[in-house]
């Protein structure tokens, strides 16, 4: 039934279940966001699975973790796990980054980043990004981004 | 050397009032020349690190409170030795009980039944008699003193104090008065005078922080409180004391009343276990119990099970640790009685006893080892750690408080200013508004790692434009406090038990559950060297407990205590890496290492879960891990003696355990040794002890014939590793709660997802990402229905179906009352119908119906609701 549904739809229920609740319970949010994510050359989760490491990809989503240990170099590395409607994203943010980016990276509900993939292990089923830079215009409180994109419109 | 004692301190454990910790306190002391101070705050906090600071720089610490009287006065009494201290702790809990703070005043008969052998001080500041003295009204303050001293059975440790705090011309008048005054009717009735400062803050700058924090009480607390009057309540010098108290004798009185309690000591790093029975009669009972559940468990008993208990057996008996697995085998009988998950965790589990007694991993099949557990050379008491489901550990904790009414106590928690907490705080005692300090605080860390809090404004650049800079004043007060205790709180699961009355240890208190808490924090409990018990709740317990019980409900009956740890579904789930939920295997780094090791039994979520810790990561361990156990890099060993010590981590050390044994095979040492070879590596690298072990390392493998090479290869590669590695017993017992939450997520991933939902915060993800990944899965998601949801997620066909509470201020009040009327009186029939029987308010409404709520109601009951509530 919620396959049919035009986007008008998609947002505005997503934007009610944002308003309304701590939870998603119709679709994730990111996914009202996707047509103007594409055009923007975001990919999502899910195709990071077909894309070999080195490949440098943009990626969005909501925040889920952001976890700062401490590193035998005293330096701080951020590592974030993002989440978009086909699944979780984890980043690497080192600290030349970080001068760049740290306050949107701290602050955003959605986070919009370009990297590079670095995948690992089994079928290279290990996989994270390294962050270069965040794409502000599509960072931020997931609100204030719909609002913006339908303004544009 | 300066010949005054302050007898009248307070430190930071005076909460918002003392603005330096114990340690600060004594340094100053310290500096000042003195020979001795007393610590006097409202309750008995911070004694044990007061006293363990003192000794440690050579000053006399004299333990005193605070406390008040009938009257609403405060007097001063300071315990002459360790008996005084528990009659201090008497009064005290008094003063605290039904309470965390002190709101009961002593009356006389507390006084004159508990306060000896201690010294008391009357007529300090802020008290009835200093008052009188102040306003000139000496007869009303000499039946005040009369009445006190007349309490104490030895009027030779009654005391009046005198001091003088005036800072400008017009109060000098009042403030000399009183001095003159105190001094006169101490002449008169044969009392001796005492000269105090009221010390709060270290030095006079420090009055700044003081003001901040009683302005924190006010704003933040809504107490009614008044700041000290001026700067001079210090930790003085006896020239400054001198000047303002022109009395020698009150000022040689403070060095002969630090003689007076001058017996005081604190029995520090001694054991101190509760005692129940007799060793022999406790060590007798033990063995038969153990030698029971041996035969129960196997059949025939192998001969290394029955000579590793004998082993384990008589070294329990040698420390009298007897009585200790009895009581916490009793703790688990109840558990059992009552249906309450559990497990053990740490070293504990290295112990063929405690698996026999109380449950948990085979240490003999896993490998593990019970001298990291308990060994002759170990000082402290052994813990054995139980994780209880969450839930239901209350439970526990009550039994264990009724089992010793009087012996015990909860374990006190102090909570420190935070740097946010710090900043947040003083911005609202200097009366920043709300937005303000919202917008202040944003990208503040919580807490600061290594650094202070305006080193950190410079080096973080999510804060290099950030308001908070404009603010120097803020920051520089804020600064001063990050660190320091505000409040005491109730560790969560930790229960001391005492010899005999609990009393004799530390004040007890009410926690607001009704449990009684002491105030020692668990640092202290370890200093004193007393039993603690750690009762820890574990949410993953409750989550798989209501799995299995949404399982149930759907006629499904598992016994994941019984099931084999081979299941090659779960270890395939595993290997996909997708371990949201899972015990400790769903962080980002566990993820990433789980697609890099593809486990495939139950020894590599072992490895696992001991892989990815600070310490191996920090070491270096887990690459040179990974390849090995994929084939990517030979295995080696330094010698071959190694190999069956490190052949399961393919030469690699991981767990504590194999530093242990490769001490114990290579250099011939005993695990005692090798245990404080380990335990010096983790926390003292430099220490002396550690340089003696590695003399000791090196000769002894000589002496066995090893060459010199590789006697030194052995000893680094085990010098570099012995801080990282992790104990192999706790990995081991996580790993089957690790095993026992994959096999329902690849079995039943709806009853996993809904015994996460309803534990409460269970592992890293919100719930939202829960529901997220199992309607990703193929499991729908129902939103909020007035008419359909619960208290908590439910299964509902294949689905989930979410909670009222989900919705934004539908709280768990709010959500009951919905249920419980739809329960007794039928369904709603309309929205019209819900407000009618509910009256929610308007906003609440609003957030309802844009969650959906409403979207289910069945349409045809409208006009019926209509023409009953007219509507």
């Amino acid at each position: 039934m919620f396959k049919n549904t035009d986007l008008m739809d998609l947002r505005s229920l997503a934007k009610n279940e944002v308003k309304s609740m701590n939870v998603f319970c119709n679709e994730h949010p990111l996914l009202s966001l996707r047509s103007i994510l594409t055009l923007n050359e975001v990919i999502t989760a899910e195709s990071l699975d077909s894309l070999p490491s080195g490949k440098r990809v943009r990626l969005s989503g909501m925040l889920v973790i952001i976890h700062m240990p401490s590193t035998k170099s005293k330096k701080r590395v951020i590592f974030i796990t993002l989440e978009d409607e086909t699944g979780l994203i984890d980043l690497v943010v080192f600290p030349n980054t970080q001068t760049h980016f740290a306050r949107e990276i701290l602050t955003s509900e959605i986070l919009t980043i370009e990297g590079k993939l670095k995948r690992a292990g089994k079928n290279g089923l290990s996989k994270s990004i390294v962050v270069e830079k965040v794409l502000r215009e599509l960072s931020g409180q997931y609100l204030q981004i719909l609002e913006k994109v339908q303004s544009k419109k | 050397m300066d010949e005054f004692v302050h007898l009248e301190t307070h430190s930071a454990f005076s909460f918002l009032w003392g603005t330096s910790s114990p340690e600060e306190l004594v340094n100053t002391v310290y500096k000042l020349g003195q020979k001795a101070v007393a610590l006097t705050d409202f309750s008995l906090h911070g004694v044990v690190r007061f006293y363990k600071a003192a000794v440690e720089l050579g000053i006399q610490p004299i333990i005193g409170a605070k406390i008040r009287i009938w009257d609403d006065s405060h007097i001063i009494l300071l315990a002459r030795d360790f008996d005084g201290y528990g009659n201090l702790c008497r009064l005290l809990s008094i003063a605290f009980e039904g309470s965390s703070a002190p709101r009961n005043p002593l009356n006389k008969q507390d006084l004159f039944h508990w306060a000896k052998p201690l010294v008391c001080i009357v007529g300090i500041r802020g008290s009835v008699i200093h008052d009188c003295f102040m306003k000139g009204r000496t007869e009303l303050a000499r039946s005040a003193v009369v009445e006190l001293r007349d309490l104490f059975a030895d009027p030779s440790l009654f005391f009046l104090a005198v001091q003088n705090n005036s800072h400008l011309a017009e109060e000098d008048f009042l403030e000399r008065q009183a001095v003159f005054f105190a001094a006169d009717l101490a002449g008169q009735i044969d009392i001796p005078l005492v000269a105090v400062n009221s010390a709060t803050f270290n030095s006079p700058e420090d009055y700044l922080i003081h003001r901040a924090f009683v302005a924190i009480q006010k704003r933040h607390h809504h107490r009614s409180i008044t700041p000290l009057p001026n700067d001079t309540f210090y930790l003085a010098s006896r020239e400054e004391m001198a000047q303002k108290t022109p009395y020698s004798e009150a000022l040689d009185n403070t060095i002969r009343i630090a003689e007076l309690c001058k017996s005081f000591s604190m029995p520090l790093r001694k054991l101190h276990p509760p005692g129940f029975q007799t060793p022999q009669s406790a060590a007798i009972k033990l063995c038969e119990i153990s030698y029971r559940e041996l035969a129960r468990y196997q059949q025939p008993v192998l001969l290394s099970y029955i000579r590793q208990l004998e082993h384990e057996l008589t070294i329990i008996k040698q420390l009298k640790l007897a009585d200790y697995f009895l009581l916490v085998r009793e703790i688990i009988e109840f558990t059992e009685k009552q249906g309450i998950r559990h497990s053990i965790r740490g070293s504990a589990a290295g112990s063929l006893v405690v698996s026999l007694l109380l449950g948990g991993v085979d240490p003999i099949d896993q490998n593990l080892l019970f001298e990291r557990f308990i060994n002759e050379g170990r000082g402290d008491m052994p813990d054995i750690d139980i994780d209880f489901d969450s839930e239901r550990r209350d439970e526990v904790i009550r039994h264990v408080m009724e089992k010793f009414p009087k012996q015990t106590a909860m374990v006190s928690t102090i909570l420190s200013f935070k740097a946010r907490s710090a900043v947040r705080l003083t911005a609202r005692a200097m009366g920043y508004p709300l937005d303000e300090i919202n917008r202040l605080v944003e990208c503040l860390p919580w807490s600061l790692r290594g650094g202070d809090l305006e080193n950190t404004l410079e080096k973080l650049p999510e804060l290099k434009n950030a308001p908070i800079r404009n603010e120097p004043t803020l920051v520089r007060i804020a600064a001063k406090i990050v660190g320091l205790p505000h409040q005491s709180s109730v560790h969560l699961g930790g229960v001391i038990i005492a010899p005999k009355d609990i009393k004799n240890w530390t004040p007890v208190g009410t926690s607001p559950k009704g449990l009684p808490v002491g105030q020692l924090d668990k640092n202290d409990v370890d200093v004193l060297g007393l039993m603690k018990l750690d009762l820890l709740g574990l949410r993953m317990h409750t989550a798989i407990r209501k799995a299995l019980e949404a399982l149930w409900r759907k006629g499904v009956s598992l016994d994941l205590t019984r099931q084999k740890l081979d299941d090659k579904k779960t270890y395939a789930l595993l290997s996909s890496t997708a371990s949201v939920g899972i015990f400790q295997l769903e962080s980002p780094g566990q993820r990433n290492l789980l697609g890099r090791l593809q486990p495939r039994r139950f020894s590599d979520l072992i490895a696992e879960i001991s892989l990815f810790r600070p310490g191996p990561v920090e070491g270096n361990i887990v690459d040179p891990y990974v390849r090995r156990r994929n084939h990517q890099e030979r295995v080696s060993y330094p010698h071959k003696d190694l190999e069956s010590i490190l052949a399961e981590t393919y030469g690699v050390i991981v767990f504590q355990e194999q530093v242990l044994r490769i001490v114990h095979v290579f250099a011939g040492l005993s695990y005692a040794e090798a245990d404080a070879f380990r335990r010096a590596m983790t926390k003292d690298r430099k220490s002396r002890t550690l340089e003696l072990l590695k003399h000791k390392f090196i000769n002894a493998a000589h002496e066995r014939g090893y060459s010199k090479r590789i006697v030194e290869n052995v000893y680094t590669m085990v010098a570099a590793f012995a801080s990282f590695g992790f104990c192999k017993a706790h990995a081991a017992s996580f790993a089957h709660i690790t095993y026992q939450s994959a096999f329902l997520k690849a079995h039943y991933p709806q009853a996993f997802y809904i015994g996460l939902l309803n534990a409460g915060q269970v592992g890293s993800y919100p719930p939202r990402v829960l529901l997220n990944e199992a309607r990703r899965l193929g499991i729908p998601v129902f939103g909020p229905d007035i008419n359909e949801s619960g208290l908590e997620y439910k299964a509902e066909d294949s689905g989930i179906r979410v909670p009222l509470h989900v919705i934004r201020g539908v709280g768990p009040a709010l959500a009951r009352r919905i249920i419980s009327d739809r329960d007794r009186r039928g369904k709603f029939t309309s929205r019209e119908d819900f407000l009618v029987r509910l009256d929610p308010p308007e906003t609440i409404i609003q957030r309802m119906e844009l969650a959906g709520a409403f979207a289910g109601i069945d349409l045809s009951g409208w006009s019926l609701a209509r023409e009953v509530y007219n509507v």
